[in-house]
């Protein structure tokens, strides 16, 4: 720290480096430049070791299999800019996956009617969860533990060990390399994920929800003081991670037609990866342009990773280190900004 | 009260090597000096008082000998031979040093016997058998309580006195060479306290030295033998059981020279109309508490004062509805009376509160000092659900200016500026607001003297525009400076209320310590 004076005799020079430096540290905070920086590394290294990586067919798969990591970890990201982890994702995605194809393809709903249901019950039961976590202050892990447990556990006694149906075909087209959006050949649900994306980070950096949030994370003892509505923002964050997960559990439902009990497991992990290696922290640090970016790097990783032969075990080796190297270089991140 | 005095053989023979000396002790916290030259002398088989105000660093000087802090500078040493500094507790503890404190550490699911012996044994092993244990512990609260406890009960399901009690019990047993008891009577019942008084006396009759600290004038005139006074981090005198009368004791903890602190009084305006803004009915700050009637005009600045812990914390949260209390407060704000019965009713009343914990309670940090100002009236500045900045920018500006805020750019963490400066931006926060009456909860704790200036002239300013305060305010300087009116709480009751013209640093002080008239 330099005293007073001392600043002000050197008042000029500094304020052009100052500047500088601070629209670098400035610039640190909004984009997650170790995180870019490693895309593009990866992309790269992709595109030299794997042929046909920059196909736009396996081009479009990656940014499928990225926007199903991507929408799983939007709520997980709001949960963590609260101080929390929610381990309900995977439930919430096999129950809306179930939903999706044993109303549509057994019971005969219409989807309309059925993505209504989806987003009711996930909304209402991932409400739960921040309710139960905020008003009892239990730490959200334990309440989103039992919370998913008795997601799984009712999903189990309504399939009841049978088949589910079959998803909606458009659904199908909806998940596929191949598919249009309104014409356009890009699959559709990576345009909901960019449209999502562009929606929650500025929904987060410019309404007072979003600031809310922050502030909540941030400090809620602070944030109560404030009178920002606490438990209201806790609830709305684990109903919208409830809901995201269950977006994915219905577009997964597509991707493979039907519906089976285990496929929302990899997501506990993945998701959280996803959110940890794109920066966002504890203590309201990130956002969910961070997430975007780390689901990308997962997959682009992961392609990577099966294309030179590594086995599931070897990957998870890999994502274990890679969530050591980013919290290790966001700490000395911040232990810089801190001094500057 | 109610004590014999102390017995004659206790008094120390002045020729004797001390059983603990402090010489030229000093620590700072950063850049707060807590100690700068404390000198002690502790007989064999007596009871040294150690007084002071707060902040004096009576606590620092009980860090250090109990090791629980190192000390940076000066000497120890017991039985004329120079100690070590002591690294950690348990280098307190086997010199024999032992100390209770205000606060009650019980461990709760635990039994009362487990709380009285823990940290005695080792992990694995034990050096009393439990038998041993039971009797010893049985013997010491059997003489502090004056009755049996149930040593396998759970230690929560106790009275907070009788928890205190167990709390004293764990250090006894210990057999300390000197015992060391800082403030720690504040929790028990007077029974209890007379009993420990005469626990006590009967150790010093064994050979034990006690290091009593106290904020009760009649406690340290029960059973001191001697007084070491600390002032600003220095011992200022030693007064023996003769010398040590209240009056002489309190001149002394807050210094003669402070006496011409008058000279600084500046204009102030007392009330502009007089129109009551916020009246408590009937508030009690406990059951046993009188009720408050108390009333804030338009324009006033009231004090709360009087030791940590006397209740005034609890009434100035209770005025924003923060904590439970019996009676009403109503605000008249709004040309109506209301009944503040949530913060949310406060704001509506226009009243607002601005925390003590700038770190815990004040400041979201990580957050930029933009969000940090604008959360509290962030509303204002929403279009078509879109938070606009440039608005809120335009108000932080304007508090720049007055509270002289030294920052670059609002885009910058909070964390970048120095605690003055947060602790500015979380007064803009609320004052932004527009209020008729903020509540301030010690605004200026390890604020720096510039600061503190900017701080009075913003309230000086706001007052003669009709905005009324309420500051709680552990600092003598300050309540002589601001207030017009100073509260003094004392065992959760308002002790006396002092105007303006009547207020001095003596007859302050002596009111913390409940003495209603010196000079």
């Amino acid at each position: 720290m330099s005293s007073p004076t001392n600043a002000v005799s050197t008042d000029t020079p500094r304020a052009k480096s100052g500047r500088i430096r601070d629209i670098l540290t400035r610039g640190k905070g909004r984009v997650p430049m170790l995180q870019l920086v490693m895309l593009t590394t990866l992309i790269i290294l992709g595109a030299s070791l794997i042929p046909g990586f920059t196909r736009l067919n396996s081009v479009y798969s990656m940014l499928i299999i990225a926007s199903f990591l991507g929408l799983a970890a939007l709520g997980q990201t709001l949960v963590v800019l609260l101080g929390g982890l929610d381990l309900s994702v995977p439930a919430f995605i096999v129950l809306s996956a179930m939903l999706t194809s044993e109303l549509y393809g057994t019971y005969g709903w219409p989807f309309p009617a059925i993505a209504a249901f989806i987003v009711l019950v996930s909304l209402v039961v991932g409400g739960i969860s921040g309710y139960i976590s905020h008003k009892y202050r239990v730490q959200p892990l334990i309440v989103t533990l039992g919370v998913g447990t008795v997601v799984t556990g009712a999903t189990l006694i309504w399939i009841g060990g049978k088949q589910p149906g079959s998803a909606p075909a458009f659904l199908s087209n909806f998940v596929s390399p191949v598919g249009t959006t309104f014409g356009l050949k890009i699959p559709p649900a990576v345009v909901l994920w960019c449209l999502l994306a562009v929606g929650i980070g500025l929904i987060l950096r410019h309404t007072k929800f979003g600031k809310s949030l922050y502030a909540t994370g941030s400090s809620i003892r602070a944030a109560e003081l404030a009178l920002v509505p606490t438990r209201r923002i806790w609830v709305s964050a684990f109903s919208l991670s409830a809901l995201s997960a269950a977006v994915v559990g219905a577009l997964l439902a597509g991707f493979s037609g039907s519906a089976d009990l285990t496929m929302g497991d990899p997501y506990l992990f993945q998701s959280l990866t996803a959110v940890i290696v794109g920066g966002t922290a504890f203590g309201a640090r990130g956002d969910y342009w961070h997430t975007f970016i780390g689901a990308l790097l997962l997959t682009v990783l992961s392609t990577i990773l099966i294309g030179v032969g590594f086995s599931s075990s070897d990957q998870t080796i890999i994502y274990g280190i890679l969530i050591l190297v980013v919290v290790a270089g966001y700490s000395r991140d911040r232990a810089l900004r801190d001094r500057v | 009260m109610g004590l014999q005095p102390v017995s004659e053989e206790n008094t120390p023979a002045t020729s004797v090597t001390p059983v603990l000396r402090v010489e030229k002790v000093a620590k700072s916290y950063g850049h707060t000096r807590a100690l700068t030259a404390c000198d002690m002398e502790l007989f064999s088989g007596e009871i040294l008082a150690v007084m002071g105000e707060n902040g004096s660093g009576k606590s620092t000087l009980v860090k250090i000998l109990t090791g629980v802090q190192n000390l940076d500078e000066g000497t120890l040493s017991m039985d004329g031979r120079r100690l070590r500094p002591f690294s950690n507790p348990v280098d307190g503890i086997s010199a024999g040093i032992v100390a209770v404190f205000q606060e009650v550490p019980i461990i709760e699911n635990q039994t009362v016997l487990d709380n009285i012996w823990v940290g005695y044994d080792g992990v694995f092993r034990n050096r009393l058998r439990k038998a041993e244990k039971r009797h010893i512990a049985d013997k010491v609260l059997k003489v502090l309580l004056g009755r049996q406890l149930d040593l396998d009960q759970h230690t929560e399901s106790l009275s907070l006195s009788d928890q205190q009690a167990c709390c004293i019990a764990r250090a006894l047993v210990k057999k300390p060479k000197i015992l060391i008891l800082d403030e720690s009577t504040s929790a028990l019942d007077i029974a209890t306290r007379d009993r420990l008084f005469k626990t006590c006396s009967e150790l010093t009759g064994e050979g034990t030295s006690i290091i009593f600290i106290s904020h009760r004038m009649d406690e340290v005139m029960a059973i001191a033998d001697r007084v070491t006074v600390l002032r600003s981090g220095r011992t200022v005198g030693h007064f023996t059981r003769g010398e040590a009368t209240p009056e002489v004791l309190v001149s002394s903890m807050t210094g003669k020279t402070f006496a011409q602190a008058e000279e600084s009084v500046d204009v102030r305006t007392p009330g502009l109309d007089g129109k009551v803004q916020l009246e408590t009915q009937d508030l009690k700050l406990s059951a046993e508490s009188k009720g408050i009637n108390f009333h804030l005009r338009k324009g006033e600045v009231v004090a709360l004062a009087g030791l940590e812990g006397h209740g005034q914390d609890h009434f100035l949260r209770a005025l924003w509805a923060l904590e439970p209390v019996a009676g009403a407060v109503v605000a008249y704000t709004k040309n109506q009376a209301q009944k503040i019965t949530s913060p949310a009713d406060a704001v509506r009343a226009s009243i607002v509160y601005v925390p003590r914990d700038r770190r815990t309670e004040g400041i979201f940090p990580n957050q930029s000092i933009g969000d940090n100002f604008s959360i509290a009236t962030m509303s204002q500045d929403v279009q078509f659900g879109v938070v606009k900045p440039s608005r809120s920018l335009t108000r932080l500006k304007a508090f720049k200016e007055t509270l002289k805020i030294k920052m670059s750019s609002d885009r910058d963490p909070i964390t970048t500026l120095s605690g003055g400066n947060q602790q500015k931006v979380v007064l803009a926060r609320w004052l932004a607001s527009e209020p008729d009456v903020v509540l301030l909860n010690d605004p200026t704790r390890g604020v720096d003297l510039g600061a503190k200036r900017d701080i009075y002239a913003l309230m000086r300013r706001m007052t003669q525009q009709g905005v009324s305060f309420i500051v709680l305010s552990t600092e003598v300087d300050e309540i002589l400076e601001i207030a017009d009116r100073t509260l003094v709480f004392r065992e959760n009751n308002v002790f006396v209320e002092l105007d303006r013209t009547m207020t001095t640093r003596e007859k302050l002080v002596s009111s913390f310590f409940g003495h209603e008239d010196s000079q």
